[in-house]
């Protein structure tokens, strides 16, 4: 009796960790792409009043901005400030690939930010502006769907992986 | 008191006093050279690149480096050539890379100064550039598709004005008015920042006190500035300000630093000369140079042969490449005009 009582919490137990699990991955993404568009905005205020270099500006964004999208900048300064001949663009796409485990990001998301590394740095300050202000606005929009998506899968997981639980348990007594 | 030429005084602050052309190149150039160029200038031996004063880059030309005489085409294998055959091609796409790299992967931050013509990179070397110009209302507002580059690697040579500077201080505490006339090339700006130095620090023998110098420095080419700080030891007493134009630049120097020299590169605006005489007129010295070959040819110039003929200039020293770069070929008393 003891083992089976052992055995059904920790499937309730797990199953409660999966759902909320897939559940945080949707209350995250909104979240990342809000902080996402903050630090955008500090960009352009460091390209267009202050006009620091990418390095310097990544550098000092990554001191401001949440945790969760801390290292995307963070490693983009460091890569830079190596010097080893790395170029924006690529600095930032491989940020971007290596804190893909990190972030809760889906892939559309993940493109908008990799062709906004693609001018970046490489034109002159409206050009650089308005590629700012581009992809401001897509993060914007997969913001809305992905609170939308938010809005619907959160509780449902977290329910889910409650009531699935139980289910499970009450099946196998 | 701080002696110029003494040992004891290493300033770890300037970069480039006392560097070898392998750091330098190591340093400072090739972190700015797309790999491609990179990986060729690295495979030649360093006794090569000693004498190196120039890279250029051009679209679909080869790849060239200049000494103080002349320059060679440099093969894929990292050799020189006079055939331009042989040279390893540079496209466009190293061009941009190099202007990336250059301004740290932000061109927006260099948009100013791209408008100049040069930009200057870390280490105080100058980066000329050609390209389609875009002007409206006259003005440059951007150069865009560039295409050819010169990299102007900056040695500072301390000491190089050890010959003139006799006849530049005057007692323990005074400076003559003095124009540096010479070609281009010839060493006129590096021989403007040792005098820039020694002024600043002051000279052991004979005595000399160190004065309060201003450099106006237009082209960034003396004090060679990054992010405003020079990257040439240009002394202790030293104020810069850096990519100033000249004119405005000497006036807002007497206004706010109250230096006992000033010193600038290149005159030769009507403005300039107006400016020169507001400094004079509030006695503040003055150490500049021209382009020119010699006395006459300054002489035949509306506005410079009016400077010398109003006698502003105390002492005129005229630089040559005849014995080197920077021989002294003459000094002459700029208001009797006897030679020295």
């Amino acid at each position: 009796m003891i083992l089976k009582l052992i055995g059904c919490i920790l499937i309730v137990g797990s199953s409660t960790i999966m759902g909320y699990t897939i559940a945080n991955k949707y209350a995250k993404r909104p979240e990342e792409l809000r902080a996402l568009q903050a630090a955008l905005q500090m960009l352009e205020s460091e390209i267009i009043f202050s006009v620091n270099p990418l390095p310097d500006a990544f550098e000092r964004i990554s001191k401001y901005v949440p945790k969760n999208i801390h290292k995307l900048f963070a490693h983009s300064a460091y890569l830079l400030k190596q010097r080893t001949g790395i170029t924006a663009q690529e600095a930032w796409s491989i940020s971007v690939h290596q804190t893909r485990e990190e972030m809760h990001l889906e892939k559309e998301d993940r493109e908008i930010l990799i062709s906004f590394g693609n001018s970046l740095g490489c034109s002159d300050r409206e050009q650089q502006l308005k590629n700012i202000h581009l992809a401001c606005s897509k993060l914007a929009l997969e913001e809305k769907k992905a609170e939308k998506l938010r809005e619907k899968n959160e509780k449902l997981y977290k329910n889910l992986g409650v009531l699935g639980g139980i289910l499970v348990a009450l099946i196998f007594i | 008191m701080i002696i110029a030429n003494e040992k004891v005084i290493k300033n770890n602050f300037t970069k480039n006093v006392g560097r070898s052309t392998r750091d330098i190149i190591q340093n400072d150039i090739l972190l700015c050279l797309a790999s491609n160029i990179r990986n060729i200038i690295k495979k030649m031996p360093y006794h090569i690149l000693q004498p190196v004063e120039e890279i250029r880059l051009r679209v679909n030309k080869p790849l060239m480096l200049y000494d103080n005489k002349m320059g060679w085409f440099v093969t894929q294998e990292g050799q020189f050539s006079e055939d331009e055959f042989c040279g390893y091609m540079v496209t466009q796409n190293d061009i941009n890379q190099t202007l990336e790299l250059m301004s740290d992967s932000s061109i927006y931050a260099i948009q100013e100064e791209l408008k100049n013509g040069f930009i200057t990179i870390p280490g105080g070397h100058r980066v000329g550039i050609t390209g389609k110009v875009i002007s409206s209302n006259h003005k440059i507002s951007f150069i865009k598709d560039i295409s050819g580059m010169n990299i102007r690697i900056s040695k500072q040579i301390i000491g190089a004005a050890d010959s003139v500077m006799k006849h530049i201080i005057r007692g323990s505490n005074g400076v003559n008015n003095t124009l540096i006339i010479s070609p281009p090339q010839c060493g006129k700006t590096t021989m403007l920042r040792d005098i820039a130095r020694q002024l600043s620090y002051g000279i052991k023998k004979p005595y000399f006190q160190g004065l309060k110098v201003g450099i106006v420095d237009e082209r960034s080419e003396i004090a060679g500035c990054y992010k405003g700080i020079p990257q040439n030891d240009v002394g202790p007493r030293t104020d810069v300000l850096d990519a100033c134009p000249k004119a405005c630049g000497m006036v807002m120097m007497i206004r706010s630093m109250s230096p006992s020299v000033i010193i600038t590169d290149e005159i030769g605006m009507e403005e300039d000369i107006m400016a020169l005489k507001q400094v004079l007129n509030a006695g503040v010295k003055i150490v500049t140079s021209v382009h020119g070959y010699n006395r006459q040819d300054v002489m035949k110039r509306p506005i410079l042969g009016q400077l010398l003929a109003d006698n502003i200039f105390e002492k005129v020293i005229v630089l040559s490449k005849s014995r080197g770069t920077g021989t002294v070929e003459e000094v002459f008393n700029g208001q009797s005009g006897e030679a020295i």
